[in-house]
């Protein structure tokens, strides 16, 4: 009787500042505050287009010394054996920088080409911030030093390499042990290799291959994109009444009032976009690179298989190429796929490409060989060019319309050489004189 | 009226609100959830299908990897087909019909396990190695084998072998596809993951209510065929049935761009649109 005395006012005790409390909990959560609004999605074509920063900003090659100090170029088979290699770069514990050594070709060289190590290259310098998109931001730290080479030794757990070739800079990594099992498994992978040799090219550093090299021709589908496309994705402005047309030939020019001009030529099937707006204007190796990928990203064009590939400090012009087996595709008039240019303060203008490189199709045609570098220099000297023009040399494909189908592109491998500040391919040089 | 009755409908009352404030807080906590697991807002879009009477199993979220492959269609059959022991084969348009003369009774529960070793014969059926069993595509009466192709499999009546069993389980005839020289075009890349080709699928308007997703698969599926041959992408194979119904629809997602796939039989190069 005693207990069932006090059980009711227990209860309801409880029962009070159970209410309590819970009121107390509802009013403070802000979730019952939150805004009801559903974020616009981006469609889903968008979405896949878009490629992050560590796939558009990566090395291009990975050349391969053995134990005996002999080079190869480990060519896409099956994998994309960069992506292979960069897979295994994800978990670098405690990075510590050091420079090695400055200004001293000996030493640059004798890092670069040190037996068992893969070195990854970029197509063109970049800086820390951008390694950083590779190594999943572990290098966060480290002073913003610029880039264009990367050292994995296969035997050592707890270095690699940075190379700067301009001053011929190598940095040392530190890091914490790690296993080094990831990365011997990528060098058993299913893929080519080309004999190769990493020296000078007119005082500068360079992959030279050593043999002929046998190329894969290839024909692709293409994608086919409209003006209409990217008419609403760039000049999406509040109202689109505001857009004007004009034609010229086979010029097409679309405005709005003021600041932004989008054009087409629809014979040679490029598109240019330029944006008058005030913009950052800024100046830096690092700072352009972002600057462009906002703009890149912006435009929608298909990145598949588009990597970064050169910067020009002068024009603060960076292009960007398809690459096919890990070899850059060009344009006979040395373009690639897109590429963003800041002019000034108030100029921005991106040049892209309407048709770009979409499924590969079985060709029967068998592979090409190419000459190595120091024969088709040689022929390139005899023919009457003097070598101190001959700035840089990389493997390509030239970009040629099918005769059978509009959809249809052919790529045939071939050199290419920076020539009076263009790319031009080897066999149109040859055939200038 | 005692203190005791006046306590006793106080406490009920209190009992009431708590219960009440209860469920607005577990209702709360739902809504947090959504919040949090914003995974690229998948869960949400997930929430909402379910919330259309689309019948979802669990969906993984890992990106694989594929390629472009290609395969050539050519006679091989028709010039091996000698070799094949007890049958009447015929050779019909690029496929193998074959009757056999005695019926062979298979498993009856799992008519596969009988016909994985059957399939190791080379005078029974040619390239048998190169076919995997397809659950999803057989049914009681008709058991069907795809090709296999770089660690995956091909879906197309080009690339595929079709039993017939009649209803004492034994196999009467079966029908033969084969693609030769299956190689990839390019190398390996990232596909989309499942969840995201069905939320794709289902943004494209093209999963209806009250439907069932009976089975996905990544495999690979005709792009398009260039003279003999034929080029293919992989795909997310989504099977929907609607409910009360036991035909399947299949949908099909380009694995890589996250595209729709409309189905279209185009030779490229005799496709008058694309000749101008």
């Amino acid at each position: 009787m005693r207990f069932s005395k006090y059980l009711i006012p227990l209860a309801l005790t409880i029962a009070v500042v159970v209410s309590l409390t819970l009121s107390v909990v509802l009013w403070t959560n802000p979730a019952n505050y939150r805004n009801n609004k559903q974020q616009t999605a981006q469609s889903p074509q968008t979405q896949q287009m878009i490629k992050p920063k560590r796939y558009v900003y990566t090395p291009v090659q990975a050349l391969h010394t053995n134990a005996d100090g002999t080079q190869q170029i480990m060519v896409n088979k099956l994998v994309n054996t960069v992506t292979e290699v960069k897979k295994t770069m994800h978990n670098y514990q405690n990075p510590k920088i050091k420079t090695l050594s400055k200004n001293s070709k000996v030493d640059y060289f004798r890092i670069a080409n040190q037996t068992d190590s893969i070195m990854l290259n970029y197509s063109d310098t970049v800086s820390m911030r951008v390694v950083n998109y590779i190594v999943k931001n572990h290098f966060r730290k480290f002073p913003n030093y610029k880039i264009n080479r990367i050292i994995l030794p296969t035997n050592n757990s707890t270095k690699l390499y940075l190379l700067y070739d301009k001053n011929f800079t190598v940095y040392e990594v530190d890091v914490k042990k790690r296993s080094l099992k990831p990365l011997k498994k990528v060098l058993k992978m299913d893929m080519r290799t080309q004999p190769a040799s990493f020296k000078l090219l007119n005082n500068k550093p360079a992959v030279y291959v050593t043999t002929s090299v046998e190329m894969q021709p290839y024909k692709y589908l293409i994608d086919r994109q409209s003006d209409d496309y990217y008419v609403s994705r760039l000049l999406n402005t509040q109202d689109s009444t505001n857009v004007n047309v004009k034609r010229r030939r086979n010029m097409t020019i679309y405005g709005d009032q003021s600041s932004l001009q989008l054009m087409f030529n629809s014979r040679n099937r490029m598109g240019e976009f330029s944006d008058f707006r005030p913009n950052h204007n800024r100046k830096n190796l690092t700072s352009a690179i972002q600057d462009s990928y906002k703009n890149v990203t912006k435009l929608g064009l298909p990145m598949d298989n588009v990597r970064f590939f050169s910067y020009d400090p002068n024009t603060r012009a960076i292009m960007y190429r398809t690459y096919v087996e890990g070899f850059p595709v060009f344009r006979t008039s040395g373009f690639g796929t897109v590429s963003t240019r800041t002019l000034n303060s108030s100029a921005q203008r991106t040049i892209f490409s309407l048709d770009n490189l979409e499924v590969p199709l079985p060709s029967n045609k068998g592979y090409v060989s190419l000459p190595s570098t120091e024969t088709m220099l040689k022929r390139l000297k005899d023919h009457g060019y003097n070598m101190k023009d001959l700035q840089k040399v990389r493997l390509g494909y030239t970009w040629k319309k099918d005769t059978t189908s509009p959809l249809l592109i052919d790529l045939n491998p071939d050199w290419y050489i920076y020539y009076h500040k263009q790319w031009r391919s080897y066999t149109s040089l040859m055939n200038q004189y | 009226m005692n203190f005791r009755r006046i306590e006793i409908i106080f406490l009920v009352t209190f009992i009431a609100i708590d219960i009440f404030l209860f469920g607005m807080f577990r209702k709360n906590m739902d809504m947090q959830a959504d919040n949090v697991s914003q995974g690229g807002s998948d869960s949400v879009i997930i929430k909402e299908m379910r919330n259309d009477q689309i019948k979802v199993g669990n969906l993984s979220r890992k990106n694989e990897t594929a390629f472009y492959i290609s395969g050539e269609q050519s006679d091989v059959l028709r010039n091996q087909m000698g070799q094949l022991a007890n049958q009447t084969p015929q050779f019909v348009g690029h496929e193998l019909e074959s009757e056999l003369k005695q019926p062979i009774s298979v498993n009856k529960t799992n008519p596969q396990k009988s016909i994985n070793k059957l399939l190791t014969d080379s005078t029974f059926v040619l390239f048998g190695d190169q076919y995997v069993y397809s659950k999803d595509l057989s049914t009681s009466r008709n058991i069907v084998y795809n090709q296999k192709a770089l660690g995956s499999s091909i879906y197309s009546s080009e690339a595929q072998i079709r039993f017939t069993l009649n209803s004492n389980h034994q196999i009467v005839s079966y029908t033969q596809s084969y693609l030769q020289g299956i190689k990839s075009l390019r190398e390996s890349s990232e596909t989309i993951s499942e969840t995201r080709a069905l939320i794709w699928l289902y943004q494209y308007n093209e999963i209806p209510n009250n439907t069932t997703v009976a089975w996905t698969s990544l495999g690979y599926t005709k792009l398009l065929s260039i003279d003999g041959d034929r080029v293919f992408i992989p795909t997310w194979i989504i099977a929907i049935r609607p409910q009360n119904s036991t035909q399947v629809q299949l949908k099909r997602i380009n694995a890589f761009t996250g595209g729709i796939i409309k189905e279209t039989d185009e030779n490229l190069k005799n496709n008058p649109s694309s000749m101008n």
